[in-house]
């Protein structure tokens, strides 16, 4: 039986308490919601959309119900193709892959492309402490980096910081002060970036999606920098989950056309980039060598069960920019690599319901997450479902346990929930003042702080029905 | 992890049963569907032009050098970086198979895309990845045979390849961007800062293909 350590629980109000009390943060993550609906929503509305989503899902499930063929086809044509694959069942297997493979090619300077199955990895603290220097190339990690943060939204990773944060951040990193300009402090990155990757032994990128038939790992980017990852150092090595395959070119049509649009609000991303085996012997540029690690670390145990679904989606984000929750708590109250409805979801399946026994409950069940989702993943009913699982493995909120044992008990015996409602009913109004309970006490003090609590009305809604003339069976 | 371990864990978990079928079938969308090449060519320099690539439509190959002649003189740019099937007599001097220094890279496009704007290069032993990633600006030669109205033709196309995939496709929709941040549009990250298409109307393309196949004929 899973305890929630109480610990945790209070660690997770604590993130949520200070994310609301950011002024910053609540401007940022409310405007950036707002740019993306305004986007996003009218292209939505369009009937080609909806059909676009259903073949999504039909491609995805149809990948997973075969993952084991596709994989093995996959991996057959990229060695095909001269690269090297390296099946990793967790984390730790796939780190040490990668470590060893940096020590063996002694490789000081490491640049990468944005990779959310890396940071599910922890790659980065384990090719530090070997001594290599890892530098996140794709502008939002780049900033998290300076500042020392994990990525707060899985598309656009640095969306809650300010510009005078970032002027900050890279005014101390350049040594000179920069002006608060976005155009200014991008030309800094792109200045400071280049020379990293002009001398970097190793790339490292991640993979949106994986072609089985032909063995090419496909990146989907807009600012060049996951070209560069890929195309300058010696060696390119690709980070991947294992459910990230489609079985063929034809196939990547339906998710071109929504992935932008639901990630970026645009109808295609500046690239995608198609890479199909390491550079040819005939070929003056791109990487001598190329790793694909393929990287389950949880993900079989999902296949097949009544979560298999959340391994069909495509990394959008769309489900964070509509999240009335995300919009308050922000992308670092989780606590985990995949913030916001898909993190509540994700997280919890990969790491372990213990790991991360608040995320089900970070959620409104309002169902935003459901609508907008680009691979027809029912976020909101998988979230219920894991509030299930938590109650039935003991994992649920204590507090919480006790109230629906309560009202399951009230709800079965008329008697007593008459009782019950004839003493609470007077005790609100008695509370209340002005139509309305403000400052609750005791149990009612969490939940009135944020809202009020409206005055009980009139009668029951039993005892209305009661007096309801009674109406013939028909 | 043993290839062989790893695949059987997929499998024992997989729910295959009989409702999936062995073979996916092609995805069937509503896409666009363009009459004439007119039509294609109208969307495609709109889409370049939304996006933020100066596009010019030209008659010929010749006409598409002066162009970038004149570009060239235009800005004051000596050096270009391209394929040597690609660069012309004339301006000889200025070519240069080095990406990295150069004001501009010239690569000529194995496909492109009218719906979304976008150019499609393949790299091979002349067209470096690199002649269109380092330079500054880039230019892309798009012959209106190889223009389709649709990525997902592209994609089709792709897909129905005989033979191994170049070692690296780039499908290139204007210049790099980023919105990291504070979502501030910004144009020109670590790719080019400018791109520059030429399209020639009715040539004959790279693969001797002339016109332009229809995916639902």
């Amino acid at each position: 039986m899973v305890v929630l350590s109480a610990a945790s629980r209070q660690a997770f109000d604590a993130r949520v308490r200070d994310a609301l009390a950011d002024e910053v943060l609540q401007k940022v993550v409310a405007e950036g919601q707002d740019y993306m609906q305004a986007l996003v929503e009218p292209v939505r509305a369009e009937a080609q959309w909806a059909a676009a989503v259903d073949e999504i899902a039909r491609i995805r499930a149809h990948t997973l119900a075969h993952l084991d063929r596709y994989v093995d086809e996959f991996a057959t044509n990229v060695e095909a193709r001269g690269g090297k694959v390296f099946f990793a069942a967790d984390a730790a297997e796939a780190r040490r892959y990668v470590v060893d493979l940096a020590q063996r090619q002694r490789a000081k300077l490491i640049v990468k492309s944005k990779s959310m199955v890396t940071e599910e990895i922890e790659l980065n603290p384990a090719l530090e402490s070997i001594g290599a220097k890892v530098v996140e190339t794709d502008l939002g990690e780049f900033i998290l980096q300076l500042a020392h943060e994990k990525p707060f939204h899985i598309v656009a990773p640095a969306i809650h910081k300010s510009l005078e944060q970032i002027r900050e951040l890279f005014s101390t990193a350049a040594g000179r002060e920069l002006k608060a300009d976005a155009q200014a402090l991008t030309e800094y990155a792109r200045g400071a970036l280049r020379e990293q990757f002009f001398a970097a032994d190793m790339g490292i990128s991640g993979c949106n999606f994986g072609v089985a038939a032909s063995g090419t790992v496909v990146l989907v980017t807009n600012e060049g920098n996951g070209r560069m990852t890929t195309t300058l150092p010696r060696t390119h090595v690709v980070v991947m989950g294992v459910e990230r395959l489609v079985p063929t070119f034809a196939d990547l049509a339906p998710i071109l056309k929504v992935l932008p649009w639901a990630g970026a609000g645009e109808r295609i991303t500046a690239y995608v980039t198609a890479i199909t085996g390491p550079r040819r012997d005939d070929e003056a540029d791109g990487p001598g060598e190329l790793h694909v690690v393929i990287v389950d670390n949880g993900r079989s145990r999902i296949l097949g069960g009544k979560y298999e679904k959340i391994l069909t989606c495509i990394r959008c984000g769309a489900c964070l920019d509509v999240c009335p929750v995300y919009r308050k708590i922000g992308g670092h109250s989780y606590d985990s690599v995949y913030p916001g409805p898909i993190g509540a979801v994700l997280s919890p399946l990969l790491d372990g319901l213990a790991c991360h026994a608040e995320l089900p409950f970070a959620s409104s069940l309002c169902g935003a997450c459901t609508e907008v989702c680009s691979a027809g993943i029912p976020l909101a009913d998988y979230i219920r479902q894991l509030r299930e699982d938590s109650v039935s493995n003991g994992s649920a909120p204590t507090a919480w346990r006790l109230g629906f044992q309560a009202f399951a008990a009230a709800a079965v015996r008329p008697r007593f929930w008459a009782a019950a409602e004839a003493v609470a009913l007077p005790f609100l109004r008695l509370l209340s003042e002005r139509g309305a309970l403000f400052n609750g006490r005791g149990p009612l003090a969490a939940w009135t702080r944020g809202r009020d609590f409206p005055r009980a009305e009139g009668t029951s809604f039993r005892s209305q029905w009661r007096r309801q003339p009674k109406r013939r069976a028909s | 992890m043993q290839r062989r371990a790893f695949l059987e864990r997929l499998r024992s978990h997989s729910a295959r049963g009989e409702t999936q079928p062995e073979v996916l079938a092609t995805p069937d969308l509503p896409e666009l569907r363009l009459l004439s090449s007119q039509e294609r060519i109208d969307l495609f320099m709109a889409r370049l032009s939304e996006i933020g690539v100066v596009a010019h439509l030209v008659a010929s190959l010749p006409d598409a050098r002066e162009a970038v002649e004149r570009l060239l003189r235009e800005r004051a740019w000596g050096s270009v970086a391209c394929a040597p099937g690609l660069s012309w007599q004339g301006i000889a001097e200025q070519w240069t198979v080095e990406a990295r220094e150069v004001a501009m890279g010239l690569s000529e496009a194995e496909w492109a895309a009218a719906e979304t704007g976008t150019v499609v290069v393949k790299t091979s032993a002349d067209e470096r990845r690199g002649y269109s990633l380092l330079p500054s600006a880039i230019g892309v030669i798009v012959r209106e045979g190889r223009l389709r109205d649709t990525l997902g033709d592209v994609l089709r196309e792709i897909a129905s390849e005989e033979g191994p995939l170049p070692s690296c496709l780039s499908f290139i929709s204007g210049p790099s961007s980023t919105a990291d941040i504070a979502s501030i549009h910004v144009v020109g990250v670590h790719g080019p800062r400018e791109v520059f298409v030429w399209v020639i109307a009715d040539g004959p393309a790279p693969g001797g293909d002339r016109g332009s196949r229809r995916h639902d004929e």
